[in-house]
């Protein structure tokens, strides 16, 4: 057996948020994934089969994607779904999971100006603060244990438009 | 199955009565034969004990595809939780008094066995596990120097029990190699399979006993090790365990809200039916680990529990993760100044795993570098939190470098604190507030301001009321002295009267000078929203039938801070007080017209409600007539379903489910296309989730129920920083096996 000492941790990146240990892992297996939501002013966002590329989906705004490779120039990234088994292929995160709220959702690329990044996270991080209750709402989503400070952040930005 | 005590059987049967009534329930039933299908009136049949054992286990997923077929009732809702789960494998549940009592009284019983009584504290270290007990603490957060200060102050304040996950508890006793540590009255570990190296490291640090639990909400399990042989007892009181195909299958005999029967959790334990030589009756359990936690080793496919992971020399904490086939993650935290000889750890892995590339990550964190900080001038933090994003602040970790330093701690550690108490604040936290009380003559006057105002917020975190009037009064004097007349602080000198009496409360309001007009700056919004939680407080003692009607009232204050905040008159700040008092304001201020003719047609009507009906009816029609714009039409059929709940006047399900799809939009504006902000409509979701699961539309009501989960500060801020810190993890796992949802 190959034993090799091949990292030393020694502090979290000030700028990242997560300081988790490197091996450390998710209560279910697999690292905390970098997630982003989709930021675009009204329209669904688009997904291309790579960058600048074919169309082949589109992503609604409001989303919550997991983000995977850049491309050379940096401003396409790869997305997927909190079902994609892997931050570098992002697979299975596509078509074989339908969305109810997103029905062409498909892994491919986006730009990235169109997604603010969330952290990482095990789970899909507003999983429990954003729900789709068809029967009581349709299409719309309906904002569930919403953060307190965000609350208020959300008055005042929009006292502060007045 | 086993035979049932009698005890057993009677709530067995009780739930079981509950359980055949549901929809999600039906057709499982019929095909064990526990129901008669040629029978019009659903009731258990006579032999129903044997029937019970053809029953099919039902799973996670099943209900999670379909809660609402599993809801019983919607009225009796005293707890609410979600189960753990993989990501999108998890669904919110819902439980009624008699479980919550069941539950704790087990807890309290098997606690007793170790001497834990409701006197000892419980520290909840670096999970996400809530204060449950009156003395019960959390500390979360990253695990750094000034985190364990304030373990080492809260041990040193008051000898405690600490609880956690293992991994992180062992993470914790790595840190405090070295250190002093106050005395430890017990270590109880959960979430997580317990392994050997584990408890030796702890009972080493914390020099003490090291308890283990085992515990599932949603299926009513719960466990603790007997202190005499240290194998884990089964609370069978509250639950009824069976072992389908080797899986845990378990019945909760006491919710009768939500019940699932013959549920698989996803657990794999191990039952032992032998006597324990504690005496203690019932059985014992060991945990293996959750179903999709299975692990390749050369001797074939095992569950965590399965593998001893001992104690390796010079090595203080371990996690093993199988990357793939043939990468193996040994991340290590080592004994202080110790050559590392990884010759034990290599023949161990070898054993386990067979020809595989270990690759080890030693952690040598400077724990002093973990704070995520950055700093900033005195006016630059005064700025953001005046003017900016209070959720951005502390994500960027932004504090002053000058005197403002303390006064943003005190802050930060009101609204996010690491030390998180049952009621009230922590004692670190009141030691925070003791300092600032002082006055300190080299403040420049933005910052005294910013400790003042500070110091008025931190009245709304504050259970005892001489307390809070103690320091309201000082803040008040300090303003006082500094002459200011700022509009802003100005409200902040009223926003505490939310939580006082009336004697109080006029005398703040007689001797506050507001200037005429102004605008609430981010902290003003900010405070307000804290001190709500007070004022909700307030109405429940002061204005019950308000407080019950409007349950709960602390979404409406907040809807009408949004709809309001950009219109804010202080007469809406008189008549929160007013509402949740359930009494005039006798004040002179409020009473003024603001010259916003629906504001004021609005202040009249929340005012009727505190007079007689005629007169609370014509002030709604009056406020009808006064709208013109699109948001205060909806904003009038919005009070007008608060009139209905006052009133206890009828509501019909489908009108005020399409009032909600057309308003919500209008009454909290600024959200995207999509979003539907459930907050001020909770109370009548309430109302209509009832209604709904009597109709036969159960999803519609679980949907109502999901919708109208009440805002809470306390929750928030626990979630915001314990989920991205603190979460469980396995100590050994195989990522290789890791199945596609």
């Amino acid at each position: 057996m190959l034993l090799s000492l091949s990292g030393v941790k020694t502090a979290a990146s000030a700028t990242s948020p997560a300081t988790t240990l490197q091996a450390k892992n998710c209560p279910y297996g697999g690292k905390p994934r970098p997630f982003a939501q989709v930021v675009t002013h009204k329209d669904p966002l688009t997904i291309r089969s790579c960058p600048n590329g074919p169309v082949i989906g589109l992503v609604p705004k409001g989303w919550q994607v997991v983000t995977g490779d850049r491309d050379a120039t940096g401003k396409w990234v790869k997305i997927g779904s909190h079902f994609s088994s892997s931050s570098q292929n992002l697979s299975g995160g596509g078509r074989a999971n339908r969305f109810m709220n997103a029905p062409n959702f498909q892994v491919g690329w986006v730009l990235k100006s169109y997604l603010k990044p969330l952290g990482n996270f095990c789970e899909k991080p507003l999983n429990a603060q954003r729900g789709t209750l068809p029967e009581m709402s349709g299409k719309r989503q309906v904002l569930i244990h919403q953060d307190w400070l965000q609350i208020g952040d959300k008055i005042a930005s929009r006292n502060s438009e007045k | 199955m086993r035979e049932l005590s009698d005890r057993t059987a009677t709530n067995l049967k009780k739930v079981l009565e509950v359980a055949l009534t549901l929809p999600g329930n039906y057709h499982r039933f019929l095909q064990a034969g526990l129901i008669d299908s040629n029978s019009n009136i659903k009731q258990l049949v006579t032999d129903w004990q044997t029937a019970f054992t053809n029953l099919q286990p039902i799973d996670k997923q099943t209900v999670r595809q379909n809660p609402g077929l599993f809801l019983a009732t919607a009225d009796d809702l005293v707890y609410r939780g979600m189960t753990s789960g993989t990501s999108g494998d998890f669904f919110t549940y819902f439980a009624g008094n008699e479980w919550n009592q069941a539950r704790l009284l087990a807890r309290q019983r098997a606690l007793s066995w170790w001497g834990i009584d409701e006197q000892v504290p419980i520290i909840n270290l670096a999970s996400r596990l809530q204060p449950l007990r009156v003395n019960d603490i959390s500390l979360i957060g990253n695990i750094t120097a000034d985190w364990l200060q304030s373990l080492k102050e809260l041990l040193q304040i008051q000898p405690a029990v600490i609880r956690g996950y293992p991994s992180r508890l062992s993470e914790v006793a790595a840190a405090l190699v070295g250190h002093s540590i106050p005395a430890v009255l017990g270590v109880i570990c959960t979430g997580e399979v317990l392994f050997d190296f584990q408890k030796q490291l702890l009972e080493s640090i914390f020099q003490t006993s090291v308890i283990n639990e085992y515990g599932c909400q949603e299926t009513g399990i719960s466990g603790l090790s007997c202190p005499e042989c240290g194998r884990l007892h089964l609370d069978v009181d509250r639950c009824f365990y069976e072992i389908i195909d080797g899986e845990l299958v378990t019945t909760d005999l006491f919710n009768y809200t939500m019940p699932l029967i013959r549920y698989k959790c996803g657990d794999r334990i191990q039952l032992d039916f032998d006597a324990c030589l504690c005496g203690r009756s019932g059985f014992t359990a060991q945990i293996l680990g959750r179903i999709q936690e299975q692990i390749k080793t050369q001797q074939g496919w095992k569950y965590p529990g399965e593998i001893c992971l001992p104690k390796f020399p010079g090595i203080l904490n371990y996690q093993i993760v199988k990357q793939n086939q043939v990468d193996v993650d040994i991340w290590l935290q080592l004994e202080p100044q110790q050559v590392l000889d990884l010759s034990p750890l290599q023949l161990w892995l070898e054993n386990l795993f067979g020809e595989v590339r270990g690759r080890v990550i030693v952690d040598s964190s400077d724990l002093s570098q973990l704070e995520n900080t950055q700093s900033c001038s005195d006016l630059e933090w005064i700025e953001w939190v005046t003017k900016k994003s209070w959720r951005e602040w502390l994500e960027l970790g932004l504090l002053p470098a000058g005197s403002a330093r303390e006064i943003a701690l005190l802050l930060k550690s009101l609204i996010q604190p690491t030390v998180m108490v049952n009621s009230g604040i922590s004692p670190i936290a009141q030691q925070a507030i003791a300092r600032l009380l002082q006055p300190s003559p080299c403040r420049e006057s933005p910052v005294e301001l910013m400790a003042v105002r500070v110091l008025l917020l931190a009245c709304s975190f504050l259970a005892d009321r001489p307390t809070r009037q103690n320091i309201y009064h000082r803040a008040q004097q300090r303003l006082a002295e500094m002459n200011c007349g700022e509009y802003s602080a100005m409200v902040d000198l009223l926003i505490p009267s939310l939580g006082f009496d009336s004697n109080t409360a006029i005398s703040i309001w007689e001797n506050t000078n507001l200037p005429d007009s102004g605008k609430l700056d981010v902290f003003n919004i900010q405070h307000l929203l804290a001190a709500f939680n007070l004022a909700a407080s307030t109405a429940k003692r002061e204005n019950p039938n308000i407080a019950i009607a409007w349950k709960p009232i602390l979404s409406i204050l907040i809807g009408d801070l949004n709809f309001w905040a950009s219109r804010f008159h202080i007469q809406i700040l008189a008549s929160w007080w007013e509402l949740v008092n359930g009494k005039a304001l006798a004040s002179s201020i409020h009473r003024q017209t603001t010259g916003d003719s629906f504001l004021d047609a609005w202040l009249t009507w929340r005012q009727a409600i505190l007079g007689d009906g005629a007169s609370a009816t014509t002030a709604l029609s009056q406020l009808q007539a006064t709208a013109t714009l699109p948001t205060e039409i909806a904003r009038v059929e919005l009070e007008q379903g608060y009139a209905k709940l006052l009133w206890q006047e009828p509501l019909n399900p489908v009108e005020w489910l399409e009032k909600i799809h057309k308003n919500a939009g209008l009454i909290s504006a600024n959200l995207p296309d999509r979003d539907i902000d459930p907050i001020p409509w909770i109370p009548l979701l309430w109302k209509l989730a009832p209604l709904w699961l009597a109709g036969g539309e159960s999803e519609l009501a679980y949907q109502c129920l999901i919708a109208a989960a009440p805002p809470d500060m306390r929750a928030s801020g626990f979630e915001r920083l314990a989920r991205e810190m603190n979460y469980k993890q396995s100590t050994i796992c195989d990522r290789s096996n890791i199945p596609l949802p």
